[in-house]
């Protein structure tokens, strides 16, 4: 016996789609729909906190840079055109406010740099130090992890963003050459000098 | 990227490796690249090299959110929503520091305006001084002295006594005066028609005419007018019915007195 089937042909989220979807997101955030402004943060916020996160490299000042970009977006939302998608204008902001800490986190930290045995003599031991109850796989995947974000942290900041947004974000050439506001040329060997350099450090590491 | 060639050196095509391995060249480079790796055992491994640092990358990367970012979004709107308000009460303050000034300025243009108003209609619909030179400010004088003019006189008739009298020039406020007010019969208007008769034949439109420039007969007149004034003014008084002991000119500074 012959079964007949239908299959409902799935819709596929495209370009437009989107673009019209973030359009009227802004417009209604713009508008002062409240519920519209906390579902554009919700909706975006693990995203901005992670960028953050892996540009800074710290926690609390992702948290913060979180924050500060969501305030950004909401003072800025009327220069956005949609000539790019929501996504990738929210990228280009949180970078660029990741710029402006990183500079002032770096010479902050310059200024209170203390010798590693002076802070162990004054508070004790580092709490990594004392994750030997750890299983070894999970030890060995910090050790890896702890290399790799040191390996990070010593790129130049366009480097790191660049390979930061390829790798772990995902986005393309062009959303990436989009978000730092640079040529796709220069993104291309922004990219091939970073990864160069990250092998580099990790070879030695 | 342009075409690649396919007798490129392994160090040349490295260079194109990093896009190729994250899906960024032209087709047909992506094909040239791929047949490359196929043979070149050395560039395929940098390629997975660059495979691996992704993994690694990806592998060492958060994707946590922290419990901070559950409120979050409540506290970035409420915070935007301050910011917005205080900007508008920010802008209202500077709105009506600015309007307070514009008042100032209003009050100040409205001010002026009225003085001007004032000051050019008085100009216009105000009396306005002639000139001592003028033409008009000689007839006025000839009409009216510039003052009161008292007689000491002795109506005609039996048993009369001399009374100070006042000349009714048309100015004067006999009543108020104290004094006694010449009868209307005994009023020559002589004068007062010369002058105007005088004052119709040499002004033309209101403009003062040369005696030069008039027609012989009118200018012959206006002469006769004026000796008749010059006669009439320097003559003494002489009124029917009344002996007149003495007239006086009565200004706001004195007086002065001609004996007869």
């Amino acid at each position: 016996m012959a079964v007949e089937t239908f299959v409902k042909p799935s819709r596929v989220l495209t370009w437009p789609d989107a673009a019209s979807a973030d359009w009227a997101l802004v417009q209604q955030c713009a508008s002062g729909d409240e519920d519209a402004c906390t579902r554009l943060v919700t909706d975006h916020q693990r995203m901005v906190y992670q960028l953050g996160l892996h540009l800074l490299g710290d926690p609390q000042e992702a948290a913060d840079l979180s924050q500060e970009v969501f305030l950004r977006i909401f003072r800025t939302l009327a220069q956005f055109r949609g000539q790019s998608t929501l996504r990738t204008w929210i990228y280009r902001i949180v970078v660029n406010q990741a710029s402006n800490r990183q500079r002032w986190w770096r010479r902050r930290r310059r200024a209170q740099q203390v010798a590693l045995d002076d802070h162990t003599a004054a508070h004790g031991e580092l709490p990594e130090s004392r994750s030997y109850a750890m299983p070894d796989q999970v030890l060995q995947q910090r050790e890896i992890a702890g290399r790799v974000w040191q390996a990070l942290d010593q790129l130049p900041f366009d480097q790191r963003a660049v390979i930061v947004l390829r790798e772990i974000d995902g986005l393309s050439y062009e959303e990436i050459a989009t978000s730092l506001g640079v040529a796709v040329g220069t993104v291309k060997s922004r990219l091939a000098r970073a990864r160069g350099t990250l092998r580099a450090a990790l070879r030695t590491t | 990227m342009t075409g690649l060639n396919l007798k490129v050196t392994c160090e040349a095509l490295r260079h194109h490796l990093s896009a190729f391995v994250d899906g960024e060249l032209a087709g047909g480079d992506m094909l040239r690249v791929a047949e490359h790796l196929a043979v070149c055992r050395e560039c395929a491994r940098e390629a997975d090299a660059i495979r691996e640092l992704g993994d690694e990358l990806r592998e060492a990367a958060s994707r946590l959110a922290p419990a901070e970012l559950a409120g979050l979004a409540d506290g970035v709107v409420s915070r935007a929503r301050a910011e917005e308000a205080q900007s508008l009460r920010a802008i209202l303050s500077r709105a009506i520091e600015d309007w307070h000034w514009a008042v100032v300025g209003l009050g100040s243009i409205a001010a002026t305006s009225a003085t001007l108003l004032f000051v050019s209609m008085l100009l216009t619909f105000g009396p306005a001084p002639p000139s001592p030179e003028s033409l008009a400010a000689l007839m006025n004088n000839l009409r009216r002295p510039a003052g009161t003019v008292i007689l000491m006189a002795t109506p005609l008739g039996h048993d009369q006594e001399a009374t100070l009298m006042l000349l009714d020039n048309g100015d004067t406020d006999a009543e108020g005066s104290g004094l006694g007010t010449l009868p209307p019969e005994f009023t020559t208007q002589t004068d007062r028609d010369l002058v105007e008769a005088l004052t119709d034949v040499v002004t033309n439109k209101g403009q003062l005419v040369n005696l030069s420039a008039m027609q012989p007969d009118a200018r012959r007149y206006a002469e006769w007018l004026m000796d008749e004034i010059s006669r009439i003014k320097s003559s003494p008084a002489r009124m029917p019915g009344l002996k007149v002991h003495l007239v006086g000119l009565v200004t706001t500074t004195g007086v002065t007195a001609k004996g007869l």
